[in-house]
């Protein structure tokens, strides 16, 4: 099985063929949002919300024999894509890979300031309600 | 007379640059406006050649100082047709101006059952305030409705007014729809029942003639920032008799007459409200882009920003899923939009992409965006600097985003 360090390179790898066009980044980023699993309608709650965004993400977590497997959606299509790209780096992996994981590219992908706060965020670390949000919702 | 936009635009040095490879065109200026170089220049000067804290100092530097500090409060009175200079309060911001007063006179001059009047169109900063303050005396607040079109609905403005209406806090033009109220007739309805009228200028001040004596408004709140003035840095304008009936804000230095153990007194206005030490580059800096405004000319401002919409209105009004929102007869230069089945923020980043600086979300208005059945706009807004090029290079953009999704 890939590491995740191996499909963060293919990811890299990938957005490297567009060059460094903003535009085509972001459409290439959009289009990718509509590759994520159909978000279940029961998990469509508050709950479920990362707080504090410009854009709405559900996020739901499960654990099944060892490996974590994420669900998420958002109202925005930039951000979908971009939960789209960390869900095939970080999904059914165990709480350790994850919490170990060295996540960088979506600095190197161009799309740096939702660097930390994404990481922080799909780590597992809940003291941040920044995630996926380079526009906080004041 | 037109304004030379060429000659304008080479006193930002900021606008000069490209943004992900295309110039930058700035359009966010309902948030911050850029700083003219003789802004920059007054800041770095005062710290090269004059900083010194002010008002206190037994010397050549703290006397140049304070001289200048004092000189902006001048010309901030000069600026809004105050009677006297001693009315001009500098605080942090707009939001700490509107705080003071929910703080000082809402405290000593609104009672438990009182009514404060605002309106739908608010900005959060002239909401959350007297929240706070009708939670820890019982007044209560009371909304003025809008229409679709984003417009306060007079009569019912005129059946909320009733002797018990104790302050009017309203805002002069709405930063998310541009809105301009008609703050003269409403300010005059409010006295007629005896409650002062505090006017948010936040967005006014920088686009039209705001005489605050003309108005007979009581109080006047503003942030330099959005006057081509530095941030941190607002204003209070309050009638004499008022500032002078309130307690202080905080306390400290600056603020006191004299301090014993058992009791201090208070200095006069406006130091009463200006405890510690204030922004003092920030204020001085002030002057030059106030300066700047005057020498403009507000009425050249406007019309040069009016046509700036009109002509974003009219290249976008027939384009397919592009829904302006907030279309009042009076307003000043913003245009808030949607795209149907877009969301504002995706819309933001596609034009970001192409250096163009927009504004996305609830704009600090979760009320009005509520009323209005959307979760957020896109908003362009327009300032001296913004060029006809720019609105076609915006309009073009756009056209191209909406054609995304709406084929």
């Amino acid at each position: 099985m890939s590491t995740i360090a191996d499909i963060q390179n293919e990811i890299v790898a990938e957005f490297e063929i567009l060059g460094e066009d903003r535009e085509s980044t972001i459409f290439y980023i959009m289009e990718l949002g509509g590759n994520l699993e159909p978000f279940p309608e029961d998990f469509r709650k508050e709950e479920y919300i990362i707080q504090g965004c410009q854009s709405k993400v559900w996020l739901v977590a499960e654990e099944k024999e060892g490996k974590v497997h994420y669900r998420a959606d958002s109202n925005t299509d930039i951000t979908k894509g971009l939960i789209s790209l960390l869900i095939r780096v970080l999904n059914h992996r165990s709480p350790k890979e994850i919490l170990e994981a060295n996540l960088d590219f979506i600095p190197r992908i161009g799309m740096e300031y939702t660097r930390q706060s994404t990481i922080q965020w799909i780590g597992g670390h809940d003291e941040s309600n920044e995630a996926l949000c380079p526009s906080l919702s004041n | 007379m037109a304004i030379q936009v060429n000659s304008i635009r080479s006193e930002f040095p900021i606008l000069h640059q490209e943004v992900n490879g295309n110039p930058l065109i700035y359009f966010d200026n309902a948030a911050t406006t850029q700083k003219p170089k003789m802004v920059l220049d007054a800041i770095q000067n005062y710290y090269e050649v004059d900083n010194s804290n002010i008002h206190r100092g037994a010397h050549t530097l703290a006397d140049r100082a304070t001289r200048q500090f004092e000189e902006t409060r001048e010309s901030v009175r000069a600026f809004i047709g105050a009677k006297e200079s001693a009315e001009i309060i500098f605080t942090r911001g707009t939001t700490e101006s509107i705080n003071l007063v929910a703080k000082t006179f809402g405290s000593t001059f609104i009672q438990k059952g009182d009514e404060i009047i605002i309106s739908t169109l608010e900005h959060h900063s002239n909401i959350v305030p007297w929240q706070m303050l009708c939670e820890q005396n019982g007044a209560i607040l009371r909304v003025i409705p809008i229409t679709d079109a984003g417009e306060l609905v007079w009569e019912d403005f005129e059946k909320l007014l009733n002797p018990k209406t104790k302050l009017v806090s309203v805002v002069h033009a709405s930063n998310a729809l541009g809105t301009i109220n008609p703050v003269k007739r409403m300010i005059d309805a409010a006295h007629a029942v005896g409650a002062k009228v505090l006017l948010d200028g936040a967005q006014s001040t920088s686009h039209l003639d705001v005489d605050v004596q003309a108005l007979d408004c009581d109080f006047l709140t503003f942030s330099a920032h959005k006057l081509y003035g530095p941030t941190g840095l607002g204003v209070l304008y309050g009638k004499r008799e008022l500032l002078e009936a309130m307690p202080p804000f905080l306390g400290g230095g600056e603020m006191i007459r004299e301090v014993t153990f058992e009791k201090t007194t208070y200095n006069t206005i406006p130091f009463k409200f200006e405890a510690g030490t204030p922004s003092i580059a920030e204020v001085i800096a002030f002057k030059p882009a106030l300066d700047f405004i005057t020498s403009t000319g507000k009425a050249n401002i406007h019309r040069h920003e009016h046509d700036l919409l009109q002509y974003a209105v009219e290249l976008l009004q027939d384009v397919k899923g592009v829904i302006p929102v907030g279309t009042a007869a009076e307003k000043i230069a913003v245009f808030s939009f949607n795209i149907q089945s877009m969301h504002p923020f995706d819309v933001g980043q596609l034009l970001d992409a192409k250096g163009i600086a927009v504004r996305t979300g609830h704009h600090c208005t979760q009320p009005l965006m509520r009323r209005l059945g959307i979760e957020g706009t896109v908003r362009a807004s327009f300032a001296v600097y913004n060029t006809r090029t720019e609105v076609e290079v915006f309009a073009q953009a756009v056209t191209k985003i909406a054609s995304l999704k709406n084929k």
